[in-house]
């Protein structure tokens, strides 16, 4: 693509551009220090904004494919539409902002960051969770949370079968119901502190705490360590 | 009677009551390091038709065998070139220790080839210490970045491996110390389960679309290998194939692990020699054999086996646990500690307790310090020599300039069944088990 | 591993879009399934007693032969040649007896090198090998017309790449599925399936799906009794499109393994395995639902355009 396409303000039309070029130009723009871009015409693309390492914020007007933002370290990404698979996987920092939908495996392995949901999350959100936090203002699926290690999981409406299934470690809040727990996770009582996080979290987005009935999950810690004569856990757990 | 005759049940051996009365006490699968115990047809059962009167074999020195081997042609700008075409296969820090990990990558420096990261990361020491590594993309993503995506030199998505197929790794909760659990992101000590499916993708047609995230993250430039334990090999090579990979890496069911359910390792997968022959006959069944690159891995161990790998029509092989042995694994040195373990040197596979005698597969650092860097390289890196010495060596006497000459039509078998699954002549026959 | 789609219009001017919308959501799901491709379609039905029997012929294969063979067993009203395709109306009101089974076994068994694509008062079937293209191209596929359609982009697994083991897969009269994902438990499955007299003629373990729901609706449940009985009795992974002539079923397994969005607007309803396939409708509405199935879900949408029935000649393609 020529130069000429990028227009002032920083606008990229990805029509008639390959994944491969619109990609390039966002780092160039990244580099050359832009701190802003408006990607147009995204069309459900695939693979949009991906390992983008820097601060630039890319407003995505419309919808994306699979892996949007993923492999990020700080980049502050809003998509104004539904998104794919595994938004936000493996982000290392930074912000993404699903202003819909997002498909299956939200934020999957991130390690850093936030990834903000504004509808509901398919099944497998927050798998594998490494760090950083997840927050879906709707409902998510099932084995969301599965085998999750660190960060935060802000549910702010109902989660499906299976929730938090074989988590080692970081917290998850649910604001509405929950179908089944999963293997290892467990109910724990709210703290001050608890709700003192999930003010600071999910007040940028203008979602306010007392309007949901938040729980907390954590780890069990049960599965940590395999325990003979254990009948009931590890049949169905390792 | 003074001398009774012992009677021994087949169904019921030895093995079988000690394995039963194990599991009796534990409640559980038995765990255990290293690969398939059983015997399998393996390239050991094929021979060389190496030159006599027909063709005329080349002088070793003066003559030279090329072994230069690329991978990664198809869509990266910067293939993987090596010296060799023996790599070291992803073996996690964490499973081995720093030690361990620095002393491959500086072996395989020496000799121009690369090694693999594993389930947990990459060890900067690693990356310092060898010139070509591969960045493994593994189900768990322990420790997975981009900062340390940018700095591989291939990726390898690892689908599964010959030990266990379709299963997840374990990492016993007496290896996950302080310095493993902060890169994997697990707490301390606590008995780690890897997964057995990506957490990302499921399936080759969403693996498409994965891979090309991965090239957009390294902007096209480093090969992307998947690697998978041999089962469904034809049509897995296939799929692997089609979901855009540059290189295939098949490890068969000797191939080893630091700890797996050891029903993965005796019952699961195929053998390397009938899996490589499948995966060639894959390859070129949809027109790819020589665009996208043959690994083969599982129970390599001399230069025979890189020699009979390549003829079958392998680009290259990768060594674990031969590579493992050759800095003192099983070596006969600290017979108390094997003792303790309740083993011998020769008949350890005790990698999961994290107390290797010989320093290897452990996190103490008093075992580790019995493995000394240098030394450890060294005997790497002499290995890799004699092997790849060995395979020029029949080679040339096969008249061959390039060890990548070597043909399947240079092999005959030696039993009925290595007949059977390379489909190659019985020797001294015209007759192939299964096609005659 | 798969791609697939599938399109109910709710209203009746539509049914000249359907080879066109069918083509515009699976092009981009050639990656998906770069081995081949076909769509099922579903034109207003033909005169009562009679049936549309789509043939594909290898090279070579000698159509007046076959064209007498069938004459034989069935009266042929009209013939329609579309590239390598034949279309007979057969002629079902004599009361001669007519097995879809065995006449298909017949069929096949006298003409090696052809495949029987379709048969049905509505469906028709059309595959390719190779990408999206040569499908749109060697039938024109753009001006095909009808009421609702599922299509499919092929990538192989364990089976191999041929016309016989594309997609869309059918076993009846108007029943056609495509599958993206891999039955687990098919050969227990096929094995039973035979057993109580279904017909298999492809190792493609998709074809499984079709021949139990055909079966279910032999035993007299309906097609939503059959797909619940389906969840429980079919293991491993799918995703998968079933139609008939009054309805289209979208049905994931409890793992939710593969991917399919539906898009619910005024006069459509449309399923993609992914969301920018939705994208390439004609008239596509931002503000129709767009939603994903649920693990375990089944969808069932009736098809509401006004059934019809035409004059035989002016089925689509003519």
């Amino acid at each position: 693509m020529t130069e000429s396409l990028i227009l002032s303000p920083p606008t990229l039309d990805c029509t008639g551009l390959t994944t491969r070029e619109i990609n390039q130009q966002l780092k160039k723009l990244a580099a050359a220090g832009a701190d802003t871009v408006d990607l147009l015409n995204p069309q459900g693309r695939h693979n949009l904004a991906v390992a983008i390492e820097a601060p630039l914020k890319v407003r995505i007007r419309g919808p994306v494919g699979y892996y949007c933002g993923g492999l990020s370290e700080g980049v502050d990404i809003e998509v104004d539409g539904p998104c794919g698979w595994s938004v936000g996987e493996n982000l290392m920092a930074g912000r993404i902002l699903v202003k819909g939908n997002a498909s299956a495996c939200a934020a999957a392995s991130a390690h850093g960051g936030t990834v903000c949901i504004l509808g509901s999350a398919g099944p497998r959100a927050g798998i594998s969770l490494k760090g950083g936090t997840l927050i879906v203002q709707g409902n998510v699926g099932h084995s969301s949370a599965f085998m999750m290690q660190a960060g935060t999981f802000i549910i702010c409406g109902d989660a499906g079968h299976s929730l938090g299934d074989s988590l080692y470690d970081g917290t998850i809040y649910v604001g509405g119901e929950i179908a089944s727990l999963g293997a290892d996770a467990q109910l724990a009582p709210m703290t001050d502190e608890d709700n003192a996080l999930l003010e600071q979290q999910l007040s940028p987005y203008g979602l306010a705490t007392q309007d949901y009935a938040f729980k907390k999950i954590v780890c069990a810690k049960q599965l940590y360590h395999f325990k003979a004569q254990d009948f009931s856990k590890f049949k169905d757990a390792y | 009677m003074d001398d009774p005759i012992l009677h021994t049940s087949s169904t019921f051996n030895p093995q079988v009551i000690a394995a039963i009365q194990e599991r009796a006490e534990l409640g559980r699968y038995m765990i255990r390091g290293f690969g398939a115990f059983r015997n399998v047809p393996r390239l050991d059962d094929l021979v060389f038709l190496t030159a006599s009167m027909t063709r005329l074999p080349l002088e070793g020195y003066r003559e030279k065998c090329d072994t230069r081997t690329v991978l990664g042609t198809r869509f990266a700008k910067r293939p993987m070139e090596l010296e060799i075409p023996i790599t070291v296969a992803g073996m996690s820090f964490g499973a081995l220790s720093k030690n361990a990990k620095v002393a491959l990558g500086q072996a395989a420096t020496w000799l121009g080839t690369s090694t693999t990261t594993g389930d947990g990361g990459m060890l900067p020491a690693e990356r310092d210490a060898s010139a070509k590594l591969v960045y493994q993309c593994l189900p768990s993503r322990y420790g997975f970045n981009p900062k340390d995506l940018k700095k591989a030199d291939a990726i390898e998505i690892v689908i599964g491996q010959g030990a266990k197929p379709g299963g997840g790794g374990l990492l016993m909760g007496q290896k996950v110390n302080a310095v493993v659990a902060g890169m994997r992101t697990l707490p301390e000590g606590v008995d780690q389960r890897s997964p057995s499916r990506h957490p990302d993708w499921i399936g080759p047609d969403d693996l498409r679309i994965k891979i090309e995230e991965l090239r957009e993250a390294t902007d096209w430039e480093i090969p992307i290998y998947i690697k998978m334990g041999a089962t469904r090999v034809k049509d897995d090579v296939k799929l692997a194939v089609k979901a855009g990979a540059d290189v295939i890496v098949l490890d068969g069911m000797e191939g080893g692990t630091a700890a797996t359910q050891s029903i993965f390792q005796e019952h699961s997968g195929i053998p390397t020699l009938p899996a490589l022959v499948q995966a060639v006959e894959a390859l070129k069944e949809i027109g790819v054999y020589g665009e996208v690159q043959l690994v083969i891995s599982g129970g390599i161990r001399s230069g025979p086996d890189v020699a009979k790998a390549l003829a079958l029509g392998a680009d290259a092989v990768s060594i674990g646990t031969s590579a493992l042995i050759a800095m003192g694994c099983n070596k006969p040195v600290y017979i108390e500690d094997y003792q303790a373990l309740g083993t011998e040197p020769y008949h350890c596979h005790h990698c999961h307790t994290g107390r290797c005698p010989v320093g290897i597969t452990t996190q103490d650092e008093d075992l580790m310090a019995r493995l000394p860097i240098e030394e450890a390289s060294t005997h790497v890196a002499n290995y890799l020599q004699s092997m790849v010495m060995e395979a020029q060596s029949l080679a040339r006497s096969c008249g061959k300039s390039s060890v990548h000459n070597l043909e399947r039509e240079d092999l005959v078998a030696l039993t009925l069944e290595a007949s059977a699954m390379a489909k190659l002549p019985l020797a001294g026959t015209d007759f192939i088990l299964g096609q005659s | 591993m798969c791609g697939i789609a599938g399109i109910i219009y709710r209203d009746e001017s539509l049914v000249g879009h359907l080879g066109a919308d069918l083509a515009a959501l699976i092009q981009p799901l050639e990656s998906r399934g770069p081995d081949s491709s076909g769509i099922a379609l579903y034109t207003r039905p033909i005169a009562a007693g009679q049936v549309k029997l789509v043939l594909r012929g290898e090279a070579g294969v000698d159509w007046g032969a076959v064209q007498d063979w069938i004459e034989q067993a069935v009266p042929v009203l009209d013939t329609h040649v579309t590239a390598d395709d034949r279309r007979f109306i057969l002629d079902l009101t004599q009361d001669l007896p007519f097995q879809v089974n065995e006449f298909r076994r017949a069929l096949r068994t006298a003409f090696p090198s052809l495949h029987v694509m379709s048969l049905g008062q509505g469906l028709e079937i059309y595959k390719e090998v190779g990408a999206v293209d040569n499908l749109i191209q060697k039938y024109g596929l753009t001006t095909f017309q009808g009421t609702h359609g599922i299509a499919h982009t092929r990538m192989a697994t364990e089976s191999v790449v041929d016309i016989d083991h594309c997609h869309p897969f059918t076993t009846n009269f108007d029943l056609a599925i495509v599958h993206n994902g891999q039955i687990s438990n098919y050969y227990r499955l096929r094995f039973q399936l035979e057993r109580a007299g279904m017909v298999f003629e492809t190792h493609n373990d998709s074809e499984t799906i079709v021949n139990y729901i055909h079966y279910q609706l032999l035993q007299g449940k309906s097609l939503e009794e059959s797909l619940e009985a389906l969840l429980h009795d079919i293991d491993g992974t799918y995703t998968f499109l079933v139609a008939t002539p009054d309805k289209v079923a979208l049905v994931r397994d409890k793992f939710a393994a593969k991917p399919a969005v539906i898009y619910e607007a005024a006069d459509k309803v449309a399923i993609a395995s992914e969301y920018r396939s939705l994208l390439q409708l004609s008239n596509f509405d931002p503000n129709a639902l767009i939603r994903e199935p649920d693990a375990g879900e089944i969808n069932i949408w009736p098809v509401t355009t006004p059934a019809q029935t035409a004059a035989v000649l002016s089925v689509i393609g003519s």
